[in-house]
């Protein structure tokens, strides 16, 4: 996985919760279904590959449906940093492998604008948006999920550190 | 009580502050094992056995699509293969896990739907995931959990008419935010006179799911000892519970309680429900896994009895589960419930999550005794949803507007 995440921002509000990141009736098998789900319930949804998505408090709270995270990956989204993110939506991401940081200092980035070319640093745990002449913070992540994440989801990483090749 | 059921299930560290911890027990609701269902069948096995799995048919209970039909088919052949036995729509997974004989205190049980905290108001660790996590489970037996920093809240007092837990959860949002609660243990221990009961503290359980805690119990009592003696027959000695250190104390005086609504939006936006009377509805639901239990129909139906639900109103109860649609049956309450007009929904999901009958159409209004009323949660964007008790429930369906439900106990 890459360190930094280059792209443009979406900029979002405070608790977008699941409902409103992939709408319940958009939980499908194929990958063509979940992505037409992605902010499908926000009027200026614009294109989502190579984004990434600047959110407030308590980003992905709601259903555990993994549909959600899946969906958003494979819509391109390529990163998400956020004031706070909900535990499930926060291992959902890691899990499957999408770059995502929690403790965004929303005041330090409040000039980013949606469409802004912004990146995502998670070795220098910031957000970079060169012409505002933003440097934000963000949390590092716990080391179980940094490596989760650098392995690219938690598949790979089992296989890493854990014998999963035996059958009961 | 949570630290020591984490020590009790200890598999050894995994990574920062995260160790790997032995699951007794997997809940594995149908959409979400559908989505692990070409990995299981690539591996052929899995490394839980069928004892310690909880398959339910409950999202898509029938399946109301082509989509879902197919979806729920492929879920039964690949149980069919494993030699696993799915509870086909005999009702919500997280009430079909809190009667089932495996679920007791001091267990550790793992879930791919966010509620299956719910399972905590028996004194278990119990916590949702999605499918990646639990499937990570079933193939190595186990998973990675970080120890919660803890939150006791201490019930006082005594719970006063059509006050129900409900309005003990929703006034911990009110007074705590989501932010505070997110990723801590919380314990909930019930120092009322009057005893809060079983059903009211899976309800108060149930939302803990909302605010992103890691998980939550009710310190096992003799409410508790009483719900295992009733269910298996003879209840387990309860383990003891070891002294914890806790981060934090909140106490709220139950006494001091009066029915609450969450505004549509989110279950943090809370108000009394006297403030927002008169307000008129389309339609009201009682049940899902937030509510929907024998308790909550039988103060629905002393509501009811003898009532007729408003012209033009949509009312619709739904059982949480078989076993409390025939107990229910048995003690006379669907009959109430039916007689005053109110339609019977099948033990199943139903419109929570906008999933199957009962949705509603832009503009309309509801109340709603479910855990979520973010906006698109039942249907339309634009429809609103107003989070109440099972009382407020049943007072709404017989005026068609907001009511306190006091008036008409």
């Amino acid at each position: 996985m890459r360190e930094l995440i280059e792209g443009a921002a979406l900029v979002l509000g405070d608790d977008v919760n699941t409902d409103i990141l992939q709408p319940s009736r958009y939980f499908s098998l194929e990958a063509r279904r979940r992505v037409a789900g992605v902010l499908a319930g926000q009027r200026e949804r614009g294109t989502l590959a190579g984004i990434v998505i600047l959110a407030g408090r308590n980003f992905g709270v709601g259903s555990s449906r993994e549909s959600v995270a899946r969906g958003m990956i494979e819509a391109g989204v390529a990163a998400i940093a956020a004031a706070s993110v909900s535990r499930i939506f926060l291992r959902n991401a890691v899990n499957r492998g999408l770059p995502i940081a929690a403790g965004l200092d929303r005041a330090a980035c409040a000039t980013i604008a949606t469409g802004d070319r912004v990146a995502l640093d998670l070795r220098a745990q910031r957000v970079i948006c060169t012409s505002r002449s933003v440097s934000a913070a963000v949390d590092p992540l716990d080391p179980y999920l940094a490596a989760v994440l650098h392995a690219g989801g938690l598949l790979p990483y089992l296989e890493s550190v854990c014998d999963t090749s035996t059958s009961p | 009580m949570l630290t020591e059921i984490l020590k009790r299930h200890d598999a050894g560290p995994a990574a920062g502050a995260y160790r790997w911890y032995a699951p007794d027990l997997a809940l594995l609701p149908e959409y979400a094992l559908a989505l692990m269902e070409d990995d299981i069948r690539r591996r052929g096995g899995i490394a839980l056995s069928a004892d310690r799995l909880l398959i339910a048919a409950d999202h898509f209970a029938p399946p109301a699509t082509i989509e879902r039909a197919a979806m729920l088919r492929m879920v039964q052949d690949l149980c069919a293969t494993m030699g696993w036995e799915p509870r086909l729509f005999e009702g919500i997974c997280h009430q079909l896990l809190t009667e089932d004989a495996r679920t007791l205190p001091g267990t550790l049980i793992i879930g791919s739907d966010s509620h299956t905290v719910t399972a905590g108001a028996l004194g278990c660790f119990a916590a949702g995931f999605g499918s990646t996590d639990v499937y990570g489970a079933l193939i190595t037996g186990k998973i990675a959990l970080r120890a919660p920093r803890l939150i006791r809240i201490v019930i006082a007092g005594s719970l006063p008419p059509g006050v129900m837990g409900k309005d003990v959860i929703l006034e911990l949002f009110r007074r705590c935010g989501a932010e505070k609660l997110n990723g801590a243990g919380i314990e909930f221990i019930d120092e009322t006179r009057s005893r809060i009961c079983q059903s009211d503290r899976f309800a108060i359980c149930n939302l803990i799911a909302e605010c992103g805690a890691e998980a939550a119990l009710f310190l096992p009592d003799d409410v508790t000892e009483a719900f295992l003696a009733e269910r298996d027959g003879n209840a387990p000695p309860l383990p003891g519970i070891a002294e914890e250190s806790y981060d934090e104390e909140i106490v709220i005086d139950a006494e001091a309680l009066e029915p609450l609504v969450a505004l549509p939006g989110s279950p943090f936006r809370v108000a009394a429900l006297r403030a927002y009377e008169g307000l008129a509805l389309h339609q009201v639901v009682l049940g899902s896994c937030a509510a929907g239990r024998l308790e909550d129909f039988a103060v629905a139906a002393a509501i009811l009895d003898g009532r007729r639900v408003a012209p033009g109103l949509k009312a619709i109860a739904i059982p949480a589960s078989a076993k409390v649609y025939l107990a229910a049956l048995k003690a006379g309450y669907i009959a109430t419930l039916v007689a005053a007009g109110v339609c019977i929904g099948n033990p199943s999901c139903g419109p929570c999550g906008a999933i199957d009958k009962g949705v509603l159409a832009p503009g309309e209004r509801c109340a709603a005794t479910l855990n979520r009323n973010y906006e698109g949660r039942m249907g339309a964007p634009d429809a609103e949803i107003y989070l109440v008790n099972a009382a407020a429930a049943a007072a709404a369906m017989a005026t068609g507007k907001l009511t306190d439900p006091r008036k008409l106990l």
